[in-house]
């Protein structure tokens, strides 16, 4: 497969490489995946595997010294994991990740904890991570909350057709009560989610409202076999909650939420 | 409403949300290879087996692992290996 004049960039005997390069790193996998020929990652760099033992990483070379960030490379980044997801294991790397070369790959990433990458990479088989988003429709989840809550009414009433510079303690007031109403209605619109997830996984992870609006967002691991059943699931909330909730289901990814990264210390 | 005809692919917003705070880290492996310090790099084992714990936590552990046989059965058993999926384009 290796053509004599790749040899002599790839291979590192004594420890100095002429030209500069790296190898972003994707994610860690069984070491029975194997790229599809044409599989291009970061910069349509070409996707290859590093193997030791029964893992393996996914790589591709990179230069050092190109810029990376752009919205393109975080979709190639996001691209090749989660298109791994869907066939096999995946543990993804969080984006950013290069090391000097592929002997680094090995010596610095795979081979120190090996065992714990083989099984969580076994923990994960046949599972893939899905996102189960929902956000508020503002006019609806507004006129809820005024509905509900007679004081939020009155102000609101206190509010129309008045000049504005009379109205800004009852706006501030409204917008108190609006602000605590979504949180409150946040938990229990994320909490039936849970239970009508329940009979699929029962692991998950809620993140954090990253809006106002974000009434659910929570991550789970499913078969890939079931996801079927998890689209009927969450077409069945988007049905209930109709022009209340707009529910997206975003998937098969590899399972970011499920692999923990401590806080470093200090 | 895109439920009806099956997931929809990620937003730039979710591959954002998702990429750049989640995942595992090596950059203390990467300073630690640069600097030359034979120190076991800390972190990375916690992690795993953090993770790989909130999993074993799991009453579905069995079924899981049973579906993995019955997805490894399908590609083919052991000895097949598995190919990448095609990287999906986003018009």
């Amino acid at each position: 497969m290796t053509s004599p004049e790749d040899t002599e960039t790839d291979t590192d005997d004594d420890g100095a490489t002429v030209e500069a390069s790296g190898i972003y790193v994707y994610g860690i996998v069984p070491a029975d995946v194997q790229p599809e020929d044409d599989a291009t990652g970061i910069h349509d760099a070409p996707i290859e595997i590093v193997t030791h033992g029964e893992i393996a990483a996914l790589v591709s070379e990179i230069d050092p010294g190109r810029r990376l960030g752009t919205p393109a490379d975080l979709r190639a980044h996001a691209d090749i994991l989660d298109g791994t997801s869907h066939v096999a294991p995946v543990l993804p790397l969080r984006f950013g990740a290069v090391l000097s070369d592929r002997d680094a790959v090995i010596n610095e990433l795979l081979a120190d904890h090996g065992d714990a990458f083989a099984s969580a990479l076994n923990e994960l088989e046949g599972c893939a991570q899905y996102l189960v988003k929902g956000r508020y429709v503002e006019e609806t989840i507004i006129r809820e909350i005024v509905e509900e809550n007679p004081k939020a009414s009155t102000l609101l009433e206190s509010i129309r057709d008045q000049p504005e510079e009379l109205t800004r303690d009852a706006r501030t007031a409204l917008g108190e009560i609006i602000g605590h109403a979504l949180e409150a209605k946040r938990e229990t619109d994320t909490g039936t989610t849970l239970d009508a997830l329940s009979p699929l996984t029962d692991i998950v992870t809620v993140r954090e409202p990253t809006h106002d609006e974000d009434a659910v967002q929570i991550a789970v691991l499913v078969e890939v076999d079931r996801q079927d059943e998890l689209e009927q699931t969450v077409g069945d909330l988007a049905a209930r909650w109709d022009d209340r909730i707009t529910m997206r289901l975003v998937g098969p990814m590899a399972p970011y939420d499920f692999v923990v990264t401590p806080k470093p210390e200090g | 409403m895109t439920t009806a005809g099956g997931p929809s692919s990620s937003s730039l917003a979710d591959v954002i949300d998702t990429i750049l705070d989640k995942g595992l880290v090596i950059d203390a492996y990467v300073r630690v290879s640069l600097v030359g310090i034979g120190s076991e790099p800390k972190g990375l084992s916690d992690l795993v087996s953090g993770g790989t714990e909130k999993i074993a936590k799991s009453k579905t552990k069995g079924a899981l692992e049973s579906a993995g046989e019955k997805l490894g059965d399908l590609l083919g058993g052991s000895g097949s290996e598995r190919e990448l999926a095609p990287r999906r384009s986003h018009t």
